[in-house]
């Protein structure tokens, strides 16, 4: 048993200790919150950061494990950890939360409710991304919920109300299968534990003694609870009502944090839980990540609203992740996990730019917008800019997330007729590129280019504050794009420690 | 006869005689609002004194050396209801102090019903013997009824009132007569010693290897086909269970519960949910293991799954068309019924029971803190807005931020969300009886489904309270400091519950036969 270091618990603390602080600290001073929220999810951006120099990238298993008693009875812990699998959502989640602090500039209303519940937030994004114990796991996975309920129903657009019930309902109804999954898989199994370190090393023991249908209804129901996160279609409607409807910096997060707990959960659970499940319906996969891809492109391009576009892009691009599970090589892992990465920085990129454009014209309406170069220079260059990185421009990291998963998918080591599925299934996804060109590119015309309408000359460009985040976002998908082997050095351990568990892979 | 084990309760009986005795010898010309202070800080002081006794017993390890004739017994299981009843007792008076000075007319005999319904509850925790367990839930109910007929100057508190009369009157009956065709089979008022005459004889009332019969009059003599329970043991089984679930308000034994929620003065309908359901709780728990006999069990198991299931789907479903908050707490109440009986049910498996129990002690307790920590901001909300109607509160979570953030949290843990206890109460019954097989899951399944339907009802509470523009009107009014206090209290145990549950779980190891 190693010592804890409770570096990870006070990563896990900090947020909740700024909602904490935020809620006794009064202050009529201007903007006072959003510093003091900057402050926090800062430290735990710098806190995280730490971590990554701290872990060590040759060694496999989990990392800065903490573990104390929590319920004896049940063998219940507080137990937390990373691995390489885990660590760059880590890193990316506190990223991602401490740019939305700055996005979220603008907004003055309530302000003190706003920030506490993106902290509160964060604990339970980073809680979900590090629990090792499937209790704390399950509770850190609802504790997201509550306060993403606030922040879409109390600073949402017009339909707020109405998108923060669906998301809600949507996500509790999901997560109820999660619960039953798990409390079968403790209490039907021996021995009884929710230690996801002991599962994940014992699953060929503990698990398969369940039977196979057992086996397989939970399977089924860890998906669909991950599915309705993912989104995967038809699952995936409270994603665009969500995204419409919530504030710029809440868009963000949903989109760059919240949708990876799903493909988290399934890398982590199914996966690991389930190998020889999963490797059975790895033809499943890559149908249903193809079917993503291009119901979510074909969604995107007819959509008359800036934000639902790129609501339906992620759809699209998280299906990538769902197409590169169903490789079974280390390419195509690494490239998922490295598009869960990607498309969290470069889609909340985006949702920067909708944010921008809305907070000067009021309106996210196609048909409003057009020829805003002509007054926002900077931000219809970055702009550009960020929609290649979104359709997959080399150079930039989405482009070697999208290569990693082709090329995986492709030299599949499957046998007989689901190869060719899975190949052909690839070949088929590979036509959502040039639709996501398609509909990126016509996006881009759209709002920044073509004739300027007179109600827009009087608008100011992107201000410092904006293109800061931006900035940050951009470097990195720069760098992940020019040297990826700076993170997936970290991702390549855990992935080769989960295929090592998959029929016919040896390990 | 050892009475110091009987020490709480005397304080707890002690306290309802003084507080009558003060009530006459304060100058009746002086308005009722000077009066109730001084009323209730006795009775605080009271029930907090027998709280203190209890815990003292505890820590001392004493737990008594004589069980009254198998009457009362003082043994862990009574010790845990009697302190979590008392505690309920309290909140519930430190959240009525304001709306009793307001709207009561008669302090004093409100105080002491309370005290004595206290009492009953406390006593039924503990009876392990027909008459004592009767007599017990007679005083708590007609302490009841009074108590919610307390507020005179409305017609609906007094028709409440009388429902709940009616209903507990018939109630009543059944279950009298079901202990008759117990006491009739077994010759004995001891629930121990039933449960031992139906573990040996139990077989002399299962029907063996009767010929097939046509029609209705044979199928009653002979039983529908062997292996049935002669139709006395039958009879005893179900109106046992279904007079107590009566007192749980399980369906289809409900009706009274909204329109006595309804209807009764707000701090009442807190009471009645919290102590009259705890109590009915603990004696269903052990009524239920008196049945847990190889012949009995299967009948009153199955009884009580189809109540389980009756209970949440229905409280659930019809909670969401509800405009009154207490009426709509009503239903969540009747839906609580259901999730606690799944705990019962998987009291009947050897394996499971030990989870079961401690599923069903701790969801209890947290029940309490839950249920009166929304209460108690209820009671607030509701002397503000004038209202209980949904629609009148809106934004008053804006305008009283902490009691707002309270009522937020008391329902988020009702619906069974982290970080609050409710969620772990939930994970300690559901998997109780996930661990009595695969057959169980579609029970748990059940359940689980129906804590989503709740999140939806609950969540509009929310939503009103705080996205909800606040009407023009009143300024704000401080609330209560002693309702304040009882706010805090609730948030803690809930939140406090949650982190540190492994005491419950050390407590109730030492649990043993219940009877």
């Amino acid at each position: 048993m190693q010592s804890n270091s409770f570096l990870l618990t006070l990563i896990l603390v900090m947020p909740l200790l700024g909602a904490l602080s935020i809620g006794l600290i009064k202050s009529e001073k201007d903007r006072f919150y959003h510093w003091l929220a900057a402050f926090w999810s800062g430290l735990t951006f710098v806190l995280s950061l730490i971590l990554l120099g701290r872990y060590d990238m040759n060694a496999t298993g989990f990392q800065f494990v903490d573990a104390l008693p929590w319920i004896p009875q049940f063998n219940i812990q507080y137990q937390v950890g990373v691995d390489g699998l885990s660590l760059p959502m880590v890193i990316l989640t506190s990223l991602i939360v401490f740019i939305a602090v700055f996005v979220s500039w603008p907004i003055t209303h309530r302000s003190r409710l706003f920030f506490a519940m993106l902290l509160i937030m964060e604990t339970g994004v980073l809680g979900v991304f590090t629990a090792l114990d499937l209790f704390l796991f399950f509770a850190m996975w609802e504790l997201e919920l509550i306060p993403m309920y606030f922040l879409i129903g109390l600073w949402g657009g017009a339909r707020r109300q109405y998108a923060s019930m669906k998301f809600i309902l949507y996500t509790m109804l999901a997560s109820a299968f999660m619960f039953l999954a798990f409390l079968a898989i403790y209490f039907l199994s021996t021995p009884h534990t929710f230690d996801v370190i002991v599962l994940l090393q014992n699953q060929d023991t503990i698990l398969a003694g369940l039977g196979k249908p057992l086996q397989m209804a939970l399977f089924i129901a860890l998906f669909c609870c991950f599915a309705v996160k993912l989104p995967m279609v038809p699952l995936h409607t409270w994603l665009p009502d969500a995204h419409v409807e919530a504030p710029t910096a809440i868009s963000v997060v949903l989109a760059g944090v919240l949708l990876k707990m799903g493909a988290y959960g399934m890398i982590r659970f199914n996966m690991g839980f389930f190998p020889d499940m999963m490797h059975y319906l790895s033809v499943g996969f890559a149908v249903l990540g193809m079917i993503n891809i291009l119901y979510g492109a074909l969604l995107a391009l007819a959509q008359t609203d800036m934000k639902r576009v790129i609501a339906y892009s992620s759809v699209s691009h998280m299906g990538f992740v769902l197409l590169g599970l169903a490789a079974w090589n280390p390419t195509g892992l690494n490239g998922a996990i490295l598009q869960m990465f990607t498309h969290g920085t470069i889609t909340a990129l985006l949702f920067i730019f909708v944010g921008v454009v809305y907070e000067r014209t009021h309106t996210r309406q196609l048909e409003d917008l057009g020829g805003l170069s002509a007054r926002m220079p900077l931000a219809s260059a970055l702009f550009v800019v960020s929609a290649l990185a979104s359709v997959g421009a080399p150079g930039m990291s989405g482009f070697v997330s999208e290569f990693l998963i082709f090329t995986g998918t492709y030299a599949n080591t499957l046998a007989g007729t689901p190869h060719f599925v899975i190949q052909i299934a690839t070949i088929l996804a590979a036509v959502g590129i040039i639709l996501g060109a398609g509909y990126m590119l016509w996006l881009t015309r759209r709002v920044f280019f073509g004739p300027l309408a007179e109600r827009w000359q009087h608008l100011t460009d992107i201000n410092a504050i904006e293109t800061a985040t931006v900035a940050i976002l951009m470097i990195l998908v720069f760098v992940l794009g020019i040297y990826p082997a700076l993170l997936v050095d970290y991702i390549n351990p855990a992935t080769v420690q989960l295929l090592s568990q998959a029929p016919g892979m040896g390990g | 006869m050892d009475f110091i084990a009987l020490i709480p309760e005397i304080l707890v009986c002690v306290t309802a005689l003084l507080v009558i005795a003060f009530d006459l010898l304060m100058d009746p010309a002086k308005p009722a609002a000077e009066r109730t202070g001084k009323l209730a800080f006795v009775t605080g002081a009271g029930l907090t004194a027998a709280l203190g006794a209890l815990i003292g017993l505890h820590l001392g390890g004493y737990y008594g050396t004589s069980d009254f004739y198998n009457a009362f017994l003082p043994d862990a299981m009574s010790l845990y209801f009697r302190g979590a009843l008392l505690v309920s007792g309290l909140l519930t008076l430190c959240l009525s102090v304001d709306y009793v000075r307001r709207f009561i007319k008669y302090p004093g005999e409100f105080f002491a019903l309370i005290s004595l319904a206290t009492l009953g509850a406390m006593f039924l925790t503990a009876a392990t013997e027909i008459t004592t367990l009767y007599l017990a839930l007679e005083l708590l109910s007609l302490s009841s009824f009074v108590l919610v007929a307390m507020r005179k100057d409305r017609p609906r508190s007094a028709e409440a009132s009388i429902k709940y009369l009616i209903f507990g009157a018939v109630s009543s009956g059944i279950l009298l007569y079901g202990f008759s065709l117990l006491f009739g089979i077994t010759g004995s008022l001891s629930l121990a010693e039933i449960h031992s005459y139906l573990q040996q004889n139990g077989a002399d009332f299962v029907y063996m290897n009767q010929p097939a019969t046509q029609g209705l009059s044979n199928a009653i003599d002979y039983g529908w086909q062997s292996g049935h329970l002669k139709l006395e043991l039958l009879a005893a089984i179900l109106m046992v269970l279904g007079g107590l679930a009566y007192k749980i308000a399980a369906v289809p034994f409900h009706m009274w519960a909204p329109d006595v929620y309804e209807g009764a003065p707000i701090p009442v309908t807190a009471f009645l949910s919290a102590t009259s359901k705890v109590a009915g709780f603990a004696a269903l728990i052990r009524v239920f293991e008196m049945f847990n006999t190889t012949n009995t069990l299967v009948i009153a198991t199955n009884f009580v799954i189809i109540m389980a299931v009756l209970s949440m789907t229905f409280g659930n479903i019809v909670a969401i068309a509800q405009k009154n908050v207490k009426r709509m707490f009503a239903y969540s109440s009747i839906a609580h019924a259901g999730y606690l009986l799944m705990g019962i049910v998987a009291l009947s498996d050897l394996k499971t029971r030990e989870t079961a129990l401690l599923g069903l002690f701790f969801y209890l307790l947290v029940y309490i803190f839950m249920n009166l920590g929304a209460f108690a901001v209820m009671t607030h909300l509701s002397t503000q807005a004038r209202s209980s109607d949904l629609h009148d509160w809106s934004g008053l979570g804006r305008r009283y931020p902490w009691l707002g953030f309270v009522l937020a949290c008391c329902l988020l843990s009702l619906t069974g969300l982290p970080p609050f206890a409710g969620f772990t109460g939930k994970f300690y019954i559901f998997g109780a009886v996930t661990m009595m097989g695969t057959g169980y899951l579609w029970l748990v399944l059940v359940g689980v489904l129906n804590s989503v339907i709740s999140l939806y009802y609950y969540a509009r509470v929310v939503r009103t309270l705080f996205f909800g523009e606040p009407s023009e009107g009143h300024a704000p009014e401080a609330p209560h400091p002693a309702l304040t206090f009882a706010s805090v209290v609730a948030f803690a145990g809930i939140l406090g519950l949650f982190l540190f549950p492994r005491w419950i779980g050390d407590f109730v190891s030492q649990v043993g036969t219940l009877l």
